[in-house]
């Protein structure tokens, strides 16, 4: 009887050897930037709202503090929204007839609330408590990175757990002067001699260090 | 004792049960649903529409395309911000209100935590003397009962939906003069109800008030009228008794101050080391009750030797049956002479109750250990209380117009009055109420009634205190409260509940400050005087026997669902009842030798019948041995076999009212009792009682209390396992950080399970349903554990709380392959759901089993409606997850984060579990062990503290003090 | 000593009977897979090996769609049949990487022509047991957690638990032994290549036998290879099952926590493995008229290591009871009181009659060398090792410390739809291979005929 394989099918059997490691390997990468992308993760995605409010105009631009909008971020684990009624405070006077923000005038006109779309979203078994980062001195910036450049208010970081515990392992890196919480031209991580400062700042707010990876410091 | 013969019995039938389930027989899927409607969605059994699904999905699988948990991206989700934020309102804070709880028309003051306007945990109310910070059952299960999606939600004219507005038509149609108009409604000592009910006697001058309670004290309050002449309510004074004697009265768990009670009488037997002196209890009664668990000396008597007994007393003798128990309380009663209470179950006769008023009176305790204040309850001239003459009344046609005022008389009315064929002979009916019960039915209108929750009122206290009651959220239906339906009556139908409130008070007393009343929930100064220079008419001697066949039955109200009237409620019908830790049933409770005597074994179905008038009626349930329940005599519940109003209560238990007659309340003295080849299986959650000689709950002598020394490990000078483990916590760590730990003190936990409902509320808790817990699979992260010691026939009793133990070296941590559970640095054994594979190896590791499985979504259980009562600030458990008590740490993060923004230390006893806050005898402690000068450190040094299982070295941070025994 | 009796003897001592030629032995048992006709017996033990299958998928389905809860599973008995199972299972799949590795290395020739079916046994019975751990999770869709990965949570498994270093265990006794067996396999499938009729099987062989010419490199390679396998599966043997057992003995819980437990469980391995081998022996060499090759002095052998085995499993028992006793300590005596009294006495009286009493029959030789018998025994010893799993894992846990939680446990329909369905898993994957694959060793079976048809020629 003839011959089953021909001489090539050597090579080709030696070369599906080499293939098939760097193809579990390719699989592996391919996963990993699915993953990684924001396509899985929203970052820097930003979301379609009924009003395109722009933190960039509102907060760098016009300078107005976080705290004017986000009134509980002080008080509660909620940074708060503005009731429509904040924001007609100002647009009863200015842009009164805006084509953009009659939705807002129409949500203060019916008392119906106006429907924002979720940007930064924990799941329900992480329990995120504003108060009392922004207490310790964690700035608003840190998470929010780069809030003030946002014409369309879009997630800067990915929010997995990772993200948390990067923080809570090395607060450090974080952590500023309690003047400077609010502030948006603090780099929103300390290098060089920041770093140092905040190293100390640790010790200076009592930062429980032993308690920060704590299951239950999130999950309840 | 030991009880496997009767757990064999049960294993036998469970397998069976399980077979039927998988072949999903048609009588199963009946049962199933009679057992419990609504969970039968969660139920193991395969549904035959699923197959064909399942089927195309297992070829799915064979083709390995079922990608279980692919991950997923987060859903889109919106946020809704408010137009106009209210001012007070800070969205994820909660907010308490001061309201009252009410129960058979005394209130109780409660605190309700609510969020973004949702009530979701009712908490005691400090301010409040019946209260005092602590709760019952009821209290915590009320708020599931506001969101039972089987309340009624519209105003019913025969059958058809109604209007409020074409109600009102009728009630405008009223003669003036109010004749043939009739009311009957619940007790109530609400000043303003009654005020209302005052200005329409003025107004109809005809029309005649009645109220009628199932379980009733009006017997006690018949005797005081007769022996003083005048209406009374009664103070008892538990904090200046050492001597308490009690026949057949469970006032741990039924009487009208049970909380307040409850916590003066376990602050007699704090046993302490340096203050050894506790309070001595003596019950005598037929089945045993919290009270009688608690006794020094507990004796078994049938219903029919009440009177005898309190004959012997009362003459100081101890001749014939019992004599042993009778010397032992005479002589103590003789020594404390005015520091003693006598008491006696409030269905018992009125001549009964008069000797037992007698033998206080001859003790001098009247004044002492038993006071007297004006009756908190209108005026007898009022509302009068004799169901039976508005029975004839209505057969003889008197009646055109009845307007029934809530509760369930068509039910629970006694058997011999026939209320329902009476209520036929009334032109108009009206009935107010939660639920489309069986009187409903039988009543032209039906009218939604409010829940407390929803509505403005008012009620006083057992001393006659008035607390408010205010809404903490607008009617979720078109409902009305008794006190705006009394206004309408009286032609009064636009004004708002709250204005007549505050109009009462302010006529009643210029001086009240509403606002600050509102606040406390407490109208300071309305506390009654004590009546002083009672005089007691002549006695004309005591009733010393009464009749008794040879097989008697008794009467008791529910533990959990009274006299039916809290049925509707998912939380209650799942909690173990007392002793037999059986739930989601009633059931005929024999002793073991009746039983042996009358062949009977647990779960055989027998008919119980007697003869009222010509007719014969008959009853059907379930037998269970309950050791230390007396010999010849049967007991049964109220309140169970619902047919009507709500799918939780419809089908659990039969109705023993049928048996019930107005002569009977409290006792059959013969009854039949015929066995039929059925079984019933019941759902206990224990079914092995016996200590096997462990020592599972300690006890220790007096003695000892003083002299003996702590055996929780680590704590100081107390028995200490060696071990070559490191300790837990490097000690730099540990010194930084606090020690949480908590103490159950054995000596005065009475059993009442109010702590699992607390837990239950607080925690998310789902039931599981009748099925499941047969399966031994119930949730409750708390549970109360019965032991029996001595003989099967009269037993020693014991309770034991058992919470997560928190061990310092935790068995469960090791084992779990995901680290989903591990140690915090504060000694909490955390358990992180979402981190849960659910291997279960957790639970098997566990020596004491605290930790419960959702082997199902249990938590689609829980109805729309309900979800709203869910705590937000409590993971809700998916399927495949391990749980467990976490120490309530979400009150324990919500203060920390306060105390560090303060940065401040957190406070001893600033932090309160849920089970601590509701336990009505404070015998449970929480704090940090780690502050010497904390509560919890000093009662870790306590002579009665060990540690459950300390032999194994887990080191728990969960102790207890054990139960001091004479 | 009669003259039958003689030549009984004289045929029993031998590994190979009848007359056979390098050629016929090739041609007999390569034929099983690429010539002879589907037989009866294999149709009909294949399409009922198939329909179990069906059930097991339907079994897994419906637990995937409603949760553990349709099993028989509670509190205090949290692990049930699956755990039993995947025990029994594991332990199943032990004789074959015993027969073909530690046997081969103390020169055993008499496993040849049992150790390709042992070993294919063997990683079939874990396929079998594999799956049990996936399918007891409360959440199997979160099953990759236990695996150490970057993710996004920053966390890795705990290294701690027995459960992680049982996947690991299994994981790679699973790989070892399958690759142990393939390469074992290559100079086979190489004749089969050679023998098969049709083309597609000679090119299906011919990629499977990569490229085996069979000449003196390939031959030296092949035996070092096979050396150095046979070294690295041995540990595994023993590795495997201890690891097993760890699942309890790390535990504290009484009848777990015993230092007895790791050779207790490997020899309870063994043991339950070679009745295995026995159970699929037997019918195997009379349906394929494989009597030459598997001869009466394979089974001997196989049931010797039987009773041996059995007599280690027995001695566990003896001392689990004493230590029980001579601990004093509450919990652990009312653990072995409750065995032997308490409500599964019956489970364990079943469990002592079946592991103990009946391999005592195996002293006698006309026991050992009557097929049928050993047939029947092999399955009252399978039986008896499983009575011993569900004693461990059940009895120990529905009543331990407290009496409060006592408890009962009782598998239902779904645990026993499954597990019935994994033996289908089994059987179909046998079949299959008794069609497709050599179930003896040609090559190692033609130096046995080479060396006695010499010898019979000196």
């Amino acid at each position: 009887m003839g011959q089953l394989f021909k001489p090539r099918h050597n090579s080709i059997a030696r070369v599906s050897i080499v293939a098939s490691v760097l193809g579990v390997l390719l699989i592996g990468a391919v996963a990993w930037t699915i993953r990684e992308s924001p396509y899985n993760s929203a970052k820097g995605i930003a979301l379609s709202q009924p009003i395109p409010f722009s933190h960039q105009h509102h907060a760098k631009e016009l300078g107005i503090d976080c705290r004017y909008c986000h009134t509980s971020v002080e008080k509660a684990a909620y940074a708060g929204m503005p009731p429509t009624h904040t924001c007609m405070s100002c647009h009863s006077q200015i842009w009164t007839n805006a084509k953009l923000l009659k939705p807002v005038r129409d949500s203060y006109r019916d008392d119906v609330p106006i429907h924002w779309n979720q940007v930064y979203r924990l799941p329900d078994y992480v329990y995120f408590n504003h108060s009392i980062h922004v207490q310790k001195g964690v700035g608003c910036t840190s998470c929010h990175t780069g809030i003030d450049q946002m014409a369309l208010t879009s997630k800067s970081r990915t929010f997995w757990m990772k993200d948390c515990l990067e923080c809570h392992r090395h607060p450090e890196k974080y952590l500023r002067p309690k003047d400077q919480v609010f502030s948006l031209t603090w780099p929103s991580e300390n290098t060089g001699l920041l770093l140092e400062e905040g190293k100390k700042r640790i010790t200076e707010y009592n930062i429980p260090m032993h308690r920060l990876t704590n299951c239950m410091t999130c999950h309840r | 004792m030991n009880r496997d013969e009767s757990t064999e019995t049960t294993e036998t039938k469970r397998l069976w049960r399980s077979i039927d389930e998988l072949e999903n027989s048609i009588e199963y899927q009946h049962a199933l649903h009679r057992e419990f409607p609504v969970l039968a969605s969660i139920s193991e059994g395969i549904d035959r529409r699923d197959f064909l699904k399942v089927m195309g999905a297992s070829l799915g699988l064979a083709g390995a395309t079922v990608t279980l948990g692919a991950c997923t991206r987060m859903p889109m989700r919106k946020i809704v911000p408010y137009v106009n934020q209210p001012e007070d309102l800070i969205p994820g804070n909660p907010i308490f209100y001061a309201s009252t709880f009410v129960h058979r028309g005394l209130g109780t003051g409660i605190l309700v935590e609510t969020h973004e306007n949702r009530p979701t945990k009712i908490e005691g109310n400090p301010d409040h003397p019946a209260s005092l910070g602590s709760t019952d059952p009821w209290m915590q299960a009320s708020v599931l009962s506001l969101y039972d999606p089987d309340r009624s939600k519209v105003v019913k004219h025969r059958e058809d939906p109604s209007t409020w507005d074409e109600f009102f038509s009728v009630l405008r149609a009223l003669p003036p003069s109010g004749k043939g108009v009739r009311i009957l409604m619940e007790s109530t000592t609400s000043p303003s109800e009654i005020d209302l009910l005052a200005k329409l006697k003025h107004g109809y001058p005809e029309l005649k008030v009645y109220s009628f309670e199932a379980i009733s004290n009006r017997n006690v309050r018949e005797a005081d009228r007769a022996a003083f002449g005048e209406d009374l309510s009664r103070i008892y004074r538990f904090d200046r008794a050492k001597v308490i004697v009690s026949l057949g009265d469970d006032f741990l768990s039924r009487s009208d101050a049970r909380v307040r009670y409850a916590r003066d009488f376990a602050d007699q037997r704090r046993v302490r080391k340096g203050s050894p002196q506790r309070n001595l209890l003596y019950v005598a009664e037929t089945y045993p009750s919290l009270a009688g668990a608690m006794a020094e000396e507990r004796l078994r008597v049938r219903p029919s030797e009440f009177e005898a007994l309190s004959a012997q007393i009362l003459k100081g003798t101890h001749a014939g049956a019992h004599s042993a128990w009778l010397e032992l309380v005479v002589q103590k009663l003789k020594a404390h002479a005015g520091e003693s209470l006598v008491l006696c179950a409030e269905e018992l006769p009125q001549e009964l109750q008069r000797t037992v008023l007698e033998i206080n009176s001859r003790l001098g305790n009247i004044g002492k250990t038993m006071e007297f204040i004006p009756s908190v309850y209108p005026k007898t001239d009022l509302v009068t209380e004799d169901l039976a003459s508005l029975v004839s009344e209505m057969n003889s046609g008197q009646v055109q117009t009845l307007l029934i005022l809530g509760g369930d008389p068509t039910y629970s009315a006694p058997a011999d009055l026939e209320f329902r064929e009476a209520l036929k002979k009334v032109g108009t009916k009206a009935h107010l109420s939660a639920h489309f019960n069986d009187t409903s039915v039988f009543c032209d209108w039906h009218l939604p009634l409010s829940h407390g929750l929803e509505s403005w009122g008012d009620a006083r206290a057992f001393d006659g205190t008035a607390s408010l009651i205010q809404p903490v959220i607008a009617p979720l239906y078109e409902s009305k409260s008794v006190l705006e339906l009394l206004a309408a009556i009286g032609g009064n139908f636009s004004t708002p509940a709250h204005d007549l409130i505050s109009q009462y008070w302010n006529q009643y007393d210029k001086k009240i400050n509403w606002e600050h009343s509102l606040n406390r929930g407490v109208i300071e100064g309305t506390q009654f005087k004590l009546k002083s220079g009672l005089e007691l008419k002549p006695f004309e001697g005591a009733k010393s026997e009464a009749k008794g066949g040879d097989l008697e039955l008794q009467f008791l109200p529910d533990s959990m669902i009274w006299d039916g009237k809290y049925a509707d409620n998912p939380w209650l019908q799942e909690m173990p009842r007392p002793m037999t830790q059986i739930c989601w049933d009633n059931i005929v409770a024999v002793s073991p030798k009746t039983a042996a005597s009358l062949h009977l074994n647990n779960e055989d179905v027998v008919e119980l019948s007697r003869k009222i008038g010509v007719v014969e009626h008959k009853i059907q349930g379930p037998v269970y041995l309950v050791p230390g329940h007396a010999e010849q005599s049967v007991t049964v519940h109220l309140g169970w076999g619902r047919t009507r109003g709500s799918a939780v209560s419809e089908g659990s238990g039969f109705d023993a009212y049928p048996l019930r007659t107005s002569s009977d309340l409290f006792r059959v003295d013969s009854i039949q009792l015929k066995k039929l080849d059925r079984q019933h299986a019941v759902a206990a959650v224990q079914t092995h009682f016996n200590m096997e000689g462990r020592e599972i709950v300690r006890l220790e002598s007096v003695e000892f209390s003083q002299t003996g020394k702590s055996r929780v490990p680590g704590a100081g000078g107390a028995e200490f396992e060696p071990t070559l483990l490191p300790e837990y916590l490097p000690a730099e760590v540990a010194a930084k950080t606090e020690a949480w730990a908590m103490s159950i003190d054995l000596n005065t936990c009475i059993g009442c399970k109010t702590c699992m409902l607390a837990c239950q509320a607080e925690n998310n808790i789902p039931v599981v349903g009748k099925q499941q817990v047969i399966r031994t699979r119930e949730m409750h992260w708390i549970r109360v554990d019965h032991y029996f010691e001595g003989s099967i026939d009269d037993p020693k009793m014991y309770f034991q709380p058992v919470p997560c133990m928190q061990c310092e070296r935790a068995p469960c941590e090791l084992v779990c392959p995901t680290e989903a559970t591990n140690h915090s640095d504060d000694g909490l054994n955390q358990m992180v759901y979402n981190r849960c594979v659910g291997t279960r190896y957790c639970s098997n590791n566990c020596p004491y089993k605290v930790r419960r499985f959702n082997f199902l979504a249990y938590t689609k259980s829980i109805r729309p409606s309900e979800k709203l009562q869910a705590n937000p600030d409590v993971t809700i458990r998916s399927r495949g997850v391990m749980e467990k008590c976490t120490y309530c740490v979400q009150r324990i993060q919500s203060v920390r984060i306060e105390a560090e923004k303060e940065d401040r230390p957190i406070r001893d006893g600033e932090i309160k579990t849920a089970c601590e806050a509701a336990c009505p005898t404070q015998a449970i402690v929480f704090g940090n062990k780690g502050d010497p000068q904390s509560r919890i450190a000093k009662l870790r040094e306590e002579p009665l503290a060990y540690s459950l299982l300390s032999e194994l070295g887990t080191r728990p941070r969960t102790t207890y003090l054990a139960r001091v025994i004479t | 000593m009669s003259k039958e009796a003689v030549n009984e003897e004289v045929m029993n001592d031998e590994v190979l009977t009848g007359k056979h030629s390098l050629a016929s032995v090739t041609e007999q048992i390569s034929g099983l897979a690429t010539r002879k006709p589907l037989t009866r017996t294999w149709i009909f033990g294949a399409s009922v090996g198939f329909l179990l299958l069906i059930d097991l998928l339907f079994a897994i389905t419906y637990l995937f769609l409603k949760g553990v809860g349709i099993w028989g599973i509670d509190i205090p008995v949290a692990w049930g049949f699956a755990i039993i199972n995947f025990v029994w299972w594991i332990g199943i799949g032990h004789a074959g990487t015993f027969i073909s590795a530690i046997l081969y290395l103390v020169h055993q020739e008499w496993r040849t022509s049992i150790n390709r079916f042992a070993e294919a046994m063997t990683l079939f019975a874990v396929s079998c047991a594999g799956i049990y751990p996936l399918l007891h999770l409360g959440r199997p869709w979160f099953v990759y957690w236990m695996i150490p990965y970057p993710n996004t949570m920053g966390l890795w498994p705990q290294f701690r638990s027995p459960l992680v270093w049982d996947e690991f265990a299994v994981a790679t006794y699973a790989t070892v032994s399958l690759v142990f067996w393939y390469i074992g396999m290559v100079p086979d499938l190489a004749s089969m290549r050679d023998g098969s009729p049709k083309l597609w099987q000679r090119k299906i062989y011919g990629i499977l036998s990569l490229g085996w010419r069979g000449n003196g490199r390939h031959w030296a390679r092949y035996q070092t290879i096979y050396v150095i396998l046979a070294g690295l599966a041995t540990p595994l043997v023993l590795s495997v099952h201890s690891l097993v057992s760890m699942d309890f003995t790390a535990a504290l819980l009484p009848g777990w926590h015993s230092t007895i437990f790791p050779p207790f469980f490997v020899a309870g391995a063994i043991f339950s493995g070679f009745a295995m081998v026995l159970t699929l022996a037997i019918p195997l060499r009379k349906f394929y008229g494989l009597e030459d090759f598997i001869t009466i002095k394979h089974l001997d052998n196989c049931a010797k290591l039987l009773l041996v085995t059995g007599l280690l499993v027995s001695y566990g028992y003896v001392f689990e009871a004493f230590t029980s006793w001579y601990s004093d300590n509450t919990f652990e005596k009312y653990v072995a009181i409750n065995r032997a009294l308490g409500p599964y006495a019956v489970h364990y009286w079943t469990l002592i009659f079946c592991n103990v009493i009946s391999i005592q029959t195996l002293w006698f030789k006309r026991v050992r060398t009557s097929p049928w018998i050993l047939f029947g025994l092999s399955f009252v010893v399978n039986v008896g090792m499983w009575m011993e799993r569900f004693i461990i894992i059940i009895v120990s846990l529905h009543r331990d410390f407290i009496p409060a939680n006592w408890g009962m446990y009782h598998g239902n329909g779904w645990d026993w739809a499954t597990y019935i369905g994994t033996m289908g898993q089994f059987l179909f994957l046998f079949f299959l291979f008794i069609r497709a694959l050599p179930v003896i060793s040609i090559s190692e079976l033609r130096e046995l005929v080479q060396k006695k048809n010499t010898e019979e020629a000196a």
